[in-house]
């Protein structure tokens, strides 16, 4: 696996960065339970593909998503991905947070803050 | 070498022509949206801000010799593909703002040569300098043959490193943009060399997507403060 980690100089700026962030953040739901099991690498790049190609744009316009349960499965994929030897992964988490606006699909909305409260919690702690 | 530039703006014409001197240049610009009065104010604009005297000579006897010319239409319309076929390009230069079909890439001889901001293969995709950044890689442009993927395509000509000088990711990216028109030269005087390309093998790299805001700052932030530390120890 090709490694998409920070440089050690900013690393300790970007932890600071995403805990600023998972301090805007507050629990409204359940602990998170989420499944791990092997997928294949062609898989998840999909997955990341996916939320940032075809789901991000309809987020920033508010138009209605096709296949919500794909979006379920590909945010499951990347929220499970979410590491220090791969930063891509929390950085779709953290556009996708910047463009969903709470009135848009405001339950999926609901299930994704949890999973990227989940993310950021396990990458900081 | 008869090279094609598809070029976004009229403004830029001259001084390709002026780098590329040596080579015979043709130009193509087109308006996506077809007439659009916007295209022709912004273009109009842009060229009296930046053309001298000789500049506008130039650029009409361009178009009224049909050695370049603005189709008011986008890059696939039968009058860019016409324009193609009738220059019939030895290889072309990507300065426009769009995804090449294969109609279009198969009537540039060699290919269309694109000057891309990150190192390929590792990185490609959007936001690649500043990924480059973050992830502590060095910054530049590499230019490569294009294919209708992103940023996949096999060949690349060459890799210019260049280390980021600028305070924020606005003028970084700037900086690095304006160094197409002399690597684009270089990667001619390569290729008419006959040095052969390297492979760009996407297994050994990773598509990127645009960046956060959250991660923008944490990379502007480091700009600044590089800049600021260059400033002093110079």
């Amino acid at each position: 696996m090709i490694a998409v980690s920070a440089d050690p100089v900013l690393r300790e700026a970007i932890k600071t960065a995403l805990r600023r962030r998972l301090a805007t953040m507050s629990s409204i739901g359940a602990p998170v339970f989420m499944a791990r099991c092997a997928v294949e690498e062609g898989e998840v790049e999909e997955a990341l593909w996916f939320l940032m190609v075809i789901v991000r744009p309809k987020l920033r316009s508010a138009a209605p998503l096709s296949d919500e349960a794909r979006v379920m499965s590909a945010l499951a994929l990347v929220v499970a991905r979410c590491s220090w030897t791969d930063l891509r992964f929390v950085d779709c988490l953290n556009v996708l947070f910047e463009t969903w606006a709470p009135k848009t699909h405001p339950s999926l909305r609901g299930f994704f803050l949890e999973w990227y409260r989940h993310a950021l919690e396990r990458m900081l702690h | 070498m008869k090279v094609l530039v598809f070029c976004d703006g009229v403004y830029r014409w001259p001084e390709f022509r002026e780098s590329l001197a040596g080579h015979q240049v043709h130009f193509l610009t087109c308006s996506p949206r077809g007439w659009a009065p916007r295209f022709v104010v912004v273009q109009l604009v842009k060229a009296f801000r930046r053309f001298r005297p000789r500049d506008w000579f130039v650029v009409l006897k361009a178009l009224v010799t049909g050695h370049s010319k603005i189709v008011m239409g986008p890059l696939g319309s039968p009058s860019s593909l016409a324009f193609l076929d009738q220059v019939c390009p030895d290889i072309a230069l990507h300065a426009m703002g769009v995804i090449y079909r294969k109609a279009v890439i198969e009537r540039c001889g060699a290919g269309i040569l694109n000057a891309h901001i990150g190192r390929l293969p590792t990185y490609r995709g959007r936001s690649v300098m500043e990924w480059s950044i973050l992830c502590g890689d060095p910054t530049g442009v590499t230019v490569f043959f294009i294919d209708e993927g992103i940023d996949t395509g096999a060949r690349i000509v060459l890799f210019q490193e260049s280390p980021i000088r600028q305070k924020t990711i606005a003028a970084a990216k700037a900086e690095l943009f304006a160094l197409d028109i002399a690597l684009f030269r270089r990667a001619l005087d390569v290729i008419e060399r006959g040095e052969p390309p390297a492979h760009n093998d996407t297994a050994e790299g990773r598509r990127f997507y645009e960046m956060s805001l959250l991660f923008q700052e944490v990379v502007g932030a480091h700009l600044a403060r590089s800049h600021q530390n260059h400033a002093i120890d110079s």
